[in-house]
């Protein structure tokens, strides 16, 4: 009989041997079970659950900032409808205005003067030689600047005459097609174009003030309607917001670790699970901040992060040696004493218990992108983005693969990774404003870290992830 | 159901370990408590019942360093390793065989059931106990000669 042999039959028979199990074991488990904490939630979902929700994020801001949107793009768009209409509206008025040549002469004097006492001052008099005719004083200036180009061409000059009549038909029938000869209408429309055409190349600003003041006043309210022009210089900059702030923060933090296995054995990852307990951290900061709009910001600074960790290790066996010495005197039936002296030692056998404070630091730059609401006193904000670790280290003792503590630093590093990369980052914020210029802010966050802190010679994947609240103060500048 | 799938034999492992059926019951316990904590974490790269049986080998050998398992080196020295045939232990059952494994010393035992049955090397044995490999393989040999000699004593006594 071999070892082997023995060794065998003792395994063949008892690896599969099932015995009874004691009535109400499960009874006892069960309740465990149950109320067995979950630990944090996100410990449940994995990186892909996390991409997919930062991508929900992602896509509901992208949906709030395109609801913007609406808003300020057709209004881009009527404006430009609003200009092309204009021209036409314009074209009209110039029409109108081509059949009095009495009067555009002295019109057009006029026209070195400010924009709107111009208006004024022609209308004034438009009024007073053509009473009847309100029409007539519409649009005397772009009309004065039309006629003016209109005569410098002679050609067009010769065919005046038959142009006129038509002129005053539409005069008096502004939407009516007028019964023109073809001829006439071609002459009609190169002439608009061409008044136009010089209307937009002269001082478009006060003239199209001028034009829609002049058309309210004569109930072209139709157009005035459709001819909104909005001046270009503010065009589509209307929410554009020229501040920056200023952000410093402190945060009390708390890590919540996560530990995966890799090649180490079970007794080890509950051992270090059982040495080792979270403790509260902080992280402090400053940021700058960019505001996009009244609600987008873009947030961007530097950090410094440190997560606390109590470490216990049980140190078993230890032996406590103490020599004990008796001194003692014996006194002999002579008469005579005799000191003895007994030297004796004593030995405890116990554990001794090592407790240290581990740190894990990090620099990190966050990149946040946040939209708020609210008032000027009390302002609410949601942010969102990445933030990119520079550098990270640990600090203190651990437990290695033989269940031995050794120390851990810096330089002396070999589980853990210098640069963790990049987590995500989210936060809540609530501003008070306490002066002028500057705000009280609160905010909690929680940031997701997607690498492990470990490399690749750790028996264990570990990560990090930190949820805080930063208390802080904000200083609007350049306002 | 997870629990009544692989209670009966992770009872068998407990008793194994355990002094007697009170401490097996407190390890098979504590096993399935920690079994269903860490469920999530099995990433089915191996079989489900080795790994359940992992956690409750451990979980026993907590039990037993609680208490200071004690690796003694039984002075044998005056026996040698008996001879013994295939016949002669071929008609234990599981429970004979349960019986002679309770009754080896603490250190005997717990080296004998982690090499024999669950089929650790001793060098893991050696990480697992705290202890040098060659005290695991000491004890080994002395634990299969105690146990030899138990079979020889149950053949006397039918005889």
């Amino acid at each position: 009989m071999t070892d082997n042999q023995f060794d065998n039959f003792f395994r063949e028979k008892l690896i599969n041997h099932s015995a009874p199990v004691p009535e109400g074991l499960w009874e006892k488990i069960r309740p465990e079970k149950e109320k067995r904490p979950k630990g944090f939630f996100l410990r449940k979902i994995n990186g892909t659950g996390l991409l997919i929700a930062a991508l929900l994020v992602g896509s509901l801001m992208i949906g709030l900032l395109t609801y913007q949107h609406p808003a300020s793009v057709p209004a881009t768009e009527a404006a430009l409808n609003t200009s092309k209409t204009n021209a036409t509206t314009i074209d009209h008025s110039t029409n109108i205005i081509t059949g009095n040549n009495s009067t555009l002469t002295s019109r057009t004097k006029q026209s070195s003067l400010p924009t709107e006492v111009k208006s004024e001052i022609i209308e004034e008099k438009t009024i007073g030689s053509i009473p009847a005719k309100k029409e007539n004083s519409v649009t005397l200036l772009p009309a004065a600047n039309n006629v003016r180009s209109f005569e410098a061409n002679s050609s067009v000059t010769k065919k005046e005459v038959s142009f006129k009549p038509m002129i005053a038909h539409e005069q008096t029938q502004l939407t009516e097609v007028p019964e023109t000869t073809v001829e006439e209408n071609k002459y009609v429309s190169a002439n608009i174009a061409q008044a136009s055409l010089f209307y937009q190349s002269t001082s478009v600003n006060a003239a199209t003030g001028l034009v829609q003041k002049n058309l309210a006043d004569n109930g072209h309210s139709k157009f005035i309607k459709s001819s909104i022009i909005v001046c270009p210089t503010n065009r589509g900059r209307s929410n554009f917001n020229s501040d920056w702030s200023f952000e410093l923060f402190a945060s009390p933090d708390y890590g919540f670790k996560s530990v995966s296995n890799v090649s180490a054995s079970q007794q080890y990852l509950d051992k270090k699970d059982s040495t080792e307990s979270m403790q509260i951290g902080y992280s402090a900061g400053f940021r700058v901040v960019k505001p996009l709009n009244n609600n987008w910001l873009l947030k961007t600074g530097l950090q410094y992060s440190q997560i606390n960790q109590k470490f216990s290790y049980r140190n078993e066996n230890e032996i406590k040696t103490t020599t004990v010495i008796t001194t003692r005197s014996i006194i002999r039936s002579p008469g005579d004493t005799v000191l003895v002296t007994d030297t004796s030692t004593l030995q405890q056998i116990g554990y001794s218990v090592k407790t240290i404070r581990n740190h894990y630091r990090s620099f990190d730059i966050p990149l946040t992108l946040g939209y708020q609401f609210g008032n000027e006193d009390l302002t609410i904000g949601i942010n969102g983005g990445v933030i990119f670790n520079i550098t990270s280290w640990y600090q203190g003792e651990l437990l290695d693969t033989s269940l031995t503590s050794v120390p851990m630093s810096k330089i002396s590093n070999s589980y853990y990774r210098s640069n963790i990369g990049m987590g995500l980052y989210t936060s809540i914020s609530v501003l008070k404003r306490i002066s002028e210029n500057t705000h009280l802010f609160f905010e909690p966050y929680f940031r997701y870290n997607l690498s492990n802190m470990t490399n690749t010679a750790s028996p264990y994947n570990q990560r990090f992830q930190v949820g805080g609240l930063a208390i802080g103060l904000r200083f609007d500048l350049n306002r | 159901m997870l629990f009544e799938q692989y209670a009966g034999k992770m009872m068998s492992v407990c008793l194994r370990y355990a002094i007697d059926s009170m401490e097996a019951e407190d390890i098979m316990q504590d096993g399935f408590i920690k079994v269903f904590q860490y469920l999530h974490q099995f990433k089915f790269e191996g079989s489900f019942e080795g790994w359940i049986r992992r956690i409750i080998v451990n979980t026993a050998i907590r039990h037993l360093e609680k208490k200071k398992i004690q690796f003694k080196e039984i002075d044998e020295s005056g026996a040698n390793a008996p001879k013994l045939d295939p016949y002669a232990y071929s008609h234990l059952g599981q429970d004979d065989l349960m019986k002679l494994i309770n009754q080896l010393p603490e250190g005997y035992k717990v080296v004998f059931n982690l090499n024999v049955i669950e089929g650790y090397s001793h060098e893991e044995i050696a990480e697992m106990l705290h202890i040098q490999p060659g005290t695991s393989r000491s004890q080994l040999v002395k634990a299969r000669k105690m146990l030899q000699h138990q079979i020889l004593q149950l053949q006397k006594i039918a005889v």
